[in-house]
């Protein structure tokens, strides 16, 4: 994985090799043997319904995962898409359960409650000139204690999958006779093609991706800085409803407040882990899908070979850990040249 | 109102503090009305209860934001901490006196796990403080197997401990934090611990260049903090007696809140313990309050949200001003 700034390397100046990126080489060979070793460990995991699990799994983390990248390269971060994604969902999800609304007017006003939250932030950030992590710890506080005060505390569950308003279960998964057809996966996959284009192709991601490598000379360069950075957190708080919907879409179970806390790690981590930078300025999308792969291959593997929900808070503490120390390296090695 | 600052007396106290102990009168003011009664002894018990342990956990975190970091590791250390002290006392028949000291060995090891991956591999403290606060949920919940850590009741054989919290109806645990806060008052402000602290905070690379170690000064600030936490584990058990894994993170954010309220700059480089004093009973009133009027407690997530962000704020506009 450090054989980035290595010159005349032959495998590194591989122009193919290049042009995919070390990095995502790199992680596609962990998904990999990830998943080699998982089906080698546990017969049970060896299933294609093991396989939608993990696809259900990186629905709600991949939307996330978008957004915080977008936050990632303009240089900040975004703490409360965790909170934020329940919080979402939990008021969509009242609408429906408890006002009868349809569920498609649901599933706007969660979206809704996310661009709020993401005009929130990018105020917090780009106009009071709040420290990002501060500002969107703020808001995933509000948002963790605005979820459970719209539903009194109690958990809400979106219509299910045989009743009047289970259609929106399909736009992710449809059960065909017994079969299970991920169809979720083709969305994702739409939406990572379209934010790889608006990072790389249009004025805002470039903009974004200028501010988080030198805020400064974006702003001499006579770029909006104030305007391109909140994008940043609108598109972060736009995602971060998606991966409500997803969430209260994938899950039978139901929404229920509080369970957010934590979950803004996965996303975090997945960013990271697919070569997005903690200090701004450089990152992909496509990077950060093969980065949710290797947590929901985590989420979904690991109790498979017995390791229960406290063993993977360790073991994504550790891969976080690991990811981050591996950014800080390769930005060292970008210093020293 | 110039006048007034520059008075000496008020000099002396800060301003700030002052106008920190009024908004604490007009809370307590302000919650005996909306609840419709005199917030009276059972009620300060509370308040006093949640200053205890919060009151530890927030002087750590001081010495921490004061290097222009942050920990939010805190919170599921001291739970880690009353977790695997609490089972090695009940499950293991460990002496009361040593599961006592262990949970400030445990506090200390997260210290210098989290020292080590800020100030010697250069991880940003928010994110690598997260990954510890997931291994501290995860270790806890491992060593105890997801069971509660049941410390000994009030009236048990084993129980002294308690002593350390309320003895006899006197505030104990109130007077153990003053006198743990006076001393990292000293350290902070009066010893070189603190002034290397408090420098690497306001300009890490002018004390670096002086020929300062300061990876080491700053490792010493988490360690801090992380043994600060394992003495609250003390105060927690003391007041909670029964330990449930997997808690923790809402404490990390009232400690917090409690040091950026009392003046701590989330920059680095001022820190006041004072002020941090003054916060922890803020927010212990403010959890109180919110409960006697008859609302849900997730009201003090909004709350506390909304009190970090001004801080911040306007430490922010006083330092643009200044410049």
């Amino acid at each position: 994985m450090e054989k980035t700034g290595k010159k005349g390397n032959a495998f590194t100046n591989n122009p193919i090799v290049r042009a995919i990126g070390v990095q995502r080489i790199v992680v596609v060979l962990a998904v990999i043997l990830l998943a080699v070793f998982f089906c080698l460990m546990s017969p049970a995991f060896r299933q294609y319904s093991t396989l939608v699990s993990i696809l259900d799994y990186s629905y709600y983390i991949t939307f996330m995962a978008i957004g915080v990248t977008f936050c990632l390269i303009s240089g900040g971060n975004d703490l409360s898409v965790g909170t934020g994604m329940i919080c979402y969902a939990l008021a969509g999800g009242y609408l429906v359960q408890q006002l009868n609304a349809p569920v498609w007017v649901g599933m706007i006003v969660t979206i809704a409650f996310g661009l709020c939250f993401g005009v929130l932030n990018g105020v917090m950030v780009s106009i009071m000139n709040l420290p990002p992590f501060i500002a969107t710890l703020c808001s995933m506080l509000i948002t963790r204690g605005l979820g459970s005060i719209i539903t009194g505390g109690l958990a809400v569950s979106w219509p299910s999958r045989s009743s009047e308003g289970g259609w929106f279960r399909s736009l992710f998964k449809i059960i065909d006779k017994g079969t299970l057809i991920p169809v979720g996966f083709g969305i994702v996959i739409i939406a990572v093609i379209v934010m790889s284009i608006v990072l790389n192709r249009t004025k805002v991601g470039r903009y974004i991706i200028a501010i988080g490598s030198n805020k400064e000379a974006a702003r001499l360069s006579g770029v909006n800085v104030v305007k391109h950075q909140m994008m940043a957190y609108i598109i972060s708080g736009f995602f971060a409803g998606l991966a409500g919907i997803a969430y209260a879409a994938t899950f039978s179970s139901s929404v229920a407040p509080g369970t957010g806390a934590g979950l803004e790690l996965d996303a975090i981590g997945a960013a990271i882990i697919g070569g997005t930078s903690m200090t701004g300025g450089s990152g992909s999308i496509i990077g950060t899908l093969l980065g949710v792969f290797v947590m929901s291959l985590l989420k979904t593997g690991l109790p498979y070979i017995g390791l229960q929900a406290n063993w993977q808070q360790i073991i994504t503490g550790l891969v976080l850990i690991a990811a981050i120390y591996i950014d800080v390296l390769k930005n060292k090695r970008a210093a020293r040249k | 109102m110039e006048n007034f600052k520059n008075k000496p007396i008020i000099k002396k106290l800060g301003f700030n503090r002052i106008i920190l102990v009024g908004v604490l009168i007009l809370m307590y003011l302000l919650f005996s009305l909306g609840s419709g009664r005199i917030l009276g002894q059972s009620d300060l018990m509370n308040v006093l209860n949640m200053v205890d342990y919060l009151g530890f956990l927030a002087l750590g975190v001081t010495f921490v934001i004061a290097t222009g970091g942050i920990d939010f590791s805190i919170g599921p250390v001291m739970v880690c901490s009353g977790l695997i002290a609490g089972r090695l006392l009940v499950t293991f028949g460990w002496p009361l006196w040593l599961a006592l000291i262990m949970c400030v060995v445990v506090g200390c090891i997260f210290g210098i796990f989290n020292g080590i991956l800020v100030s010697y591999m250069g991880l940003p403290s928010f994110i690598s403080s997260m990954a510890s606060m997931m291994l501290a949920k995860g270790i806890g919940s491992v060593f105890t197997h997801v069971q509660n850590s049941n410390w000994p009741k009030a009236g048990d054989p084993n129980s002294w401990y308690k002593n350390l919290i309320s003895w006899n109806d006197i505030p104990t645990g109130l007077i153990l934090l003053i006198i743990i806060a006076i001393i990292c008052a000293i350290i902070l402000n009066r010893t070189r611990i603190g002034r290397y602290i408090l420098c690497i905070g306001s300009n890490r690379e002018a004390v670096r260049l002086s020929g300062v170690d300061t990876r080491k000064w700053e490792a010493v600030a988490y360690m801090i903090c992380g043994t600060l936490a394992g003495i609250a584990a003390i105060a927690y058990v003391g007041v909670i007696t029964q330990v449930q894994p997997g808690l923790g993170d809402e404490f990390n954010n009232n400690a917090i809140a409690s040091c950026v309220m009392g003046g701590t700059s989330m920059a680095g480089g001022i820190a006041s313990i004072g002020g941090t004093v003054i916060g922890v009973f803020i927010i212990s009133l403010l959890r109180v309050g919110i409960q006697a009027m008859g609302f849900r407690p997730d009201y003090q997530y909004i709350i506390t949200g909304i009190i970090v962000a001004l801080a911040v704020f306007a430490d922010i506009r006083s330092r643009a001003r200044k410049k």
